[in-house]
């Protein structure tokens, strides 16, 4: 009888702690879960902060500015496909003053 | 001896059976409890948590409003996160300062004075002392906090202490929590939470968004602005707000006393959507560079303002909207003002759409070509080229003759219909309508879009349909007349470009857009949304009519390209005196025209308002912006230069440096 006893209080122990370990288990996924998901919320937020700042580095008075620094000059691709040549010759004519219609 | 045996085994039997009960029902007690602790365990019932210390917990997630792009997708407006720093004055002034001040360096600090005073003293006893209502002394006292603050904040990120220490002071003390900065950097936010240091002083550090702008100036009223709430207040980020809109995030947690999460009721979660992204067929570069060039303009002229349009004929994207208004000292302005757009440039009414003028000789093509289509010039319809350019022509009910403009302006060698448009006729025009009746005067109007709004997309209701004169007022000496040399009609300049288009395309008219892409199925349908105005021979002889007035007409010194072939027409119409009539030395100058010829890419429109010194003929005031606009436009497109002996890479002559290496970019 006793023997029979013990074992049931054992069983029923073994069950409860079985209990205890899922309900960890659960409480570490729940926070692990709620941990990535943060993660996400944060990378989310670091990539609408590079946006920006791609956007202010590239805006086109910011280029215009970093263009008349350097010296170079835009050149077309042209459409698509067709490129044009590009070559080193100078400028022909004058500029728009010099053309005497303003 | 056997009954007492018996009557022993009796009593046996019925304690084990009552035992045997008695142990039964215990473990049928302990294996409910256990079902039941792990049934909860499994599924937490809600109304034990408050018992057990769980709580509810509700966290807003931040979506970000949908990003408004050029046509090539640079941004121009995008919600940038950042932080905002609040604080609560109460909390602080009662708790927060000492815990502030506890573990400073005194004698280091700037505001050392103030808080060794504080500290050293029992202030409050002295201040009681000293003045007598109690309420002063706590003014006092939470002024010198207050200032303490400032002094700490101003010197860990830069915030001015002036500036701090006015929010604190002028906020109502109905209000929790004073915002101290709006937009804080990431250093800052580090230097504010290391100096924390997990101290709670009252102050808050909140995750935000700022919508940030980064177009050209003048793409700002297009763009428009959004309000605190972050929702659109302006131009598309109201017009489109519905689109751009964002909704957060909901995460429902059930958590400890402690803040650990338990669980996440399922189900509950809800993501949120960040708002729709948005591209404009506005080109940023283009917008720029049509931007400098009009504001370039308008100094060397000293004009009251310019409107600058650039769109492409073949879809109806707007490529380029400049409006400027100049305000000059000591010029008795009348071009309407604009006072927000002093105040914040993404307020400004944007002219272009929503306000009408008269456009003047601009007009003459699209009455030249709706006369044309309406059969004058043929036997039926005579006209009488004898009659232009002779002298000026009287007509019956009209109140002034109509002349022809210029110093000596009667040649009386007109050939064809075509020489109108080149020299810019009012007498060759007064010709060309003579035959038309009122109705079919007006229906030239109509055919053109002129009186009924674009509805590009932009200002809604507010975007001005024009002005037409109706059937009812309408008359043939004071209507017909005036309206085909570009008077008693006003347009905007989106109604012009589009009704110029139908020259680039065979007659057909696009429907203007000013958001990408009209599209089913992937498909790109502006093809379908054309209306004709135009026969395509029509269309074609009015083109060639056009040409001529870049090659030896009103465009031909200051307008005409060196690379590119162009067909267009200048004007230069009376500014309206707001008192009645107009003035006699004031001018609106207009000039609209498309290239290249064969295939026209773009048309371009500029109106400057008022020009004052330099000149105001539309072709030498206008003019040069249209000519550089399609150099540049055409040129940075990838359109080869046609015009012959041309540089043909593309290159605007002049402007090539040739030192430092190319930089290519992409076209469209």
């Amino acid at each position: 009888m006793f023997a029979k006893l013990m074992m049931l209080i054992l069983g029923l122990g073994l069950l409860a702690a079985m209990l205890l370990v899922n309900r960890q288990r659960r409480y570490e996924i729940v926070n692990e879960t709620i941990q990535l998901h943060s993660q996400l919320e944060q990378l989310e937020r670091a990539i609408q902060e590079r946006k920006v700042r791609v956007a202010e580095s590239t805006r086109s008075a910011e280029l215009e500015r970093m263009k008349d620094a350097l010296g170079i000059q835009w050149i077309s691709v042209g459409e698509r496909s067709r490129l044009f040549m590009m070559s080193g010759d100078g400028p022909k004519g004058g500029d728009a003053s010099a053309r005497g219609d303003e | 001896m056997k009954n007492a045996t018996n009557r022993n085994q009796a009593i046996i039997d019925s304690t084990s059976r009552w035992g045997r009960i008695a142990v039964g029902m215990i473990v049928a007690g302990i294996a409910l409890t256990v079902v039941r602790v792990g049934w909860l365990k499994l599924d937490p019932d809600g109304k034990f948590g408050a018992r057990s210390g769980a709580e509810a917990r509700v966290r807003y997630e931040e979506r970000f409003r949908g990003e408004i792009c050029d046509r090539n997708g640079r941004t121009l407006a995008i919600d940038s996160p950042c932080w905002r720093l609040a604080i609560d004055p109460d909390y602080f002034c009662r708790h927060g300062f000492e815990k502030m001040v506890r573990g400073d360096d005194l004698e280091t600090s700037t505001d050392s004075i103030a808080r060794n005073e504080v500290l050293t003293t029992d202030f409050d006893e002295q201040l009681e002392a000293i003045a007598a209502p109690l309420e002063l002394a706590d003014r006092h006292l939470r002024v010198i906090k207050m200032r303490s603050l400032a002094s700490e904040l101003d010197d860990l990120i830069g915030i001015s202490r002036q500036e701090v220490t006015r929010k604190l002071l002028e906020a109502p003390e109905s209000r929790r929590y004073v915002v101290l900065d709006k937009l804080l950097d990431e250093w800052q936010v580090d230097a504010v939470r290391a100096w924390l240091d997990g101290r709670n002083l009252g102050l808050l550090l909140e995750k935000r968004t700022e919508r940030r702008f980064f177009g050209p100036e003048s793409l700002h009223m297009i763009v428009g602005k959004c309000r605190d709430n972050g929702e659109g207040g302006s131009g598309l980020e109201q017009l489109r707000n519905s689109n751009l809109q964002s909704t957060r995030g909901v995460l429902n947690t059930r958590n400890t006393s402690r803040g650990a999460v338990i669980s996440i009721p399922a189900g509950t979660y809800d993501r949120g959507s960040h708002g729709d992204d948005f591209a404009l067929t506005i080109d940023a570069r283009i917008q720029l560079f049509v931007e400098n060039r009009l504001n370039e303009q308008l100094e060397k002229h000293d004009a009251g303002g310019g409107r600058c349009l650039v769109i492409d004929p073949n879809n109806g994207d707007i490529l380029a909207m400049v409006d400027i208004l100049r305000r000059r000292d000591g010029h008795d302005e009348v071009i309407l003002d604009d006072p927000q757009r002093r105040v914040e440039p993404s307020l400004a009414r944007n002219r272009n759409v929503v306000d009408a003028f008269e456009p003047g000789s601009t007009f003459k093509p699209i009455m030249w070509a709706g006369a044309l289509e309406l059969g004058v010039t043929t036997p039926a319809r005579p006209v009488d080229l004898s009659k232009v350019n002779v002298a000026p022509i009287s007509i019956k009910g009209r109140r002034t003759t109509v002349k022809d403009a210029g110093r000596n302006p009667y040649k009386k060698n007109v050939k064809d219909i075509e020489y109108i448009i080149e020299k810019s006729l009012n007498t060759g025009m007064a010709e060309m309508v003579r035959t038309l009746t009122d109705e079919e005067a007006r229906s030239i109007l109509t055919r053109f879009g002129f009186g009924t709004r674009t509805k590009c997309g932009l200002g809604g209701q507010a975007e001005h349909p024009g002005q037409i004169t109706s059937l009812k007022n309408w008359s043939f000496a004071n209507t017909t007349i005036s309206v085909s040399f570009g008077h008693e009609v006003a347009v905007t300049t989106l109604q012009m470009a589009r009704a110029f288009s139908a020259f680039c395309n065979d007659g057909l008219m696009p429907q203007l857009r000013i958001s990408r892409p009209l599209e089913v199925d992937g498909v790109d349908v502006a093809d379908r949304l054309m209306a004709r105005a135009l026969k395509p021979e029509t269309a074609l002889r009015t083109k060639r009519a056009l040409q001529r007035v870049v090659l030896s007409g009103t465009l031909k010194n200051h307008g005409r390209s060196e690379l590119y072939s162009m067909f267009g027409k200048s004007g230069t119409a009376d500014l309206p005196n707001p008192a009645g009539g107009y003035f006699k030395n004031r001018y609106t100058s207009n000039v609209i025209a498309a290239s290249p010829f064969e295939e026209p890419r773009i048309v371009v429109y500029c109106v400057v308002d008022d020009p004052k010194k330099n000149g105001y003929y539309g072709g030498t005031v206008a003019g040069p912006v249209v000519r550089d606009v399609v150099d540049q436009t055409l040129r940075y497109i990838g359109v080869k230069p046609d015009i012959e002996g041309a540089d043909q890479s593309g290159r605007i002559a002049g402007t090539l440096r040739t030192e430092g290496m190319p930089v290519v970019i992409g076209g469209e």
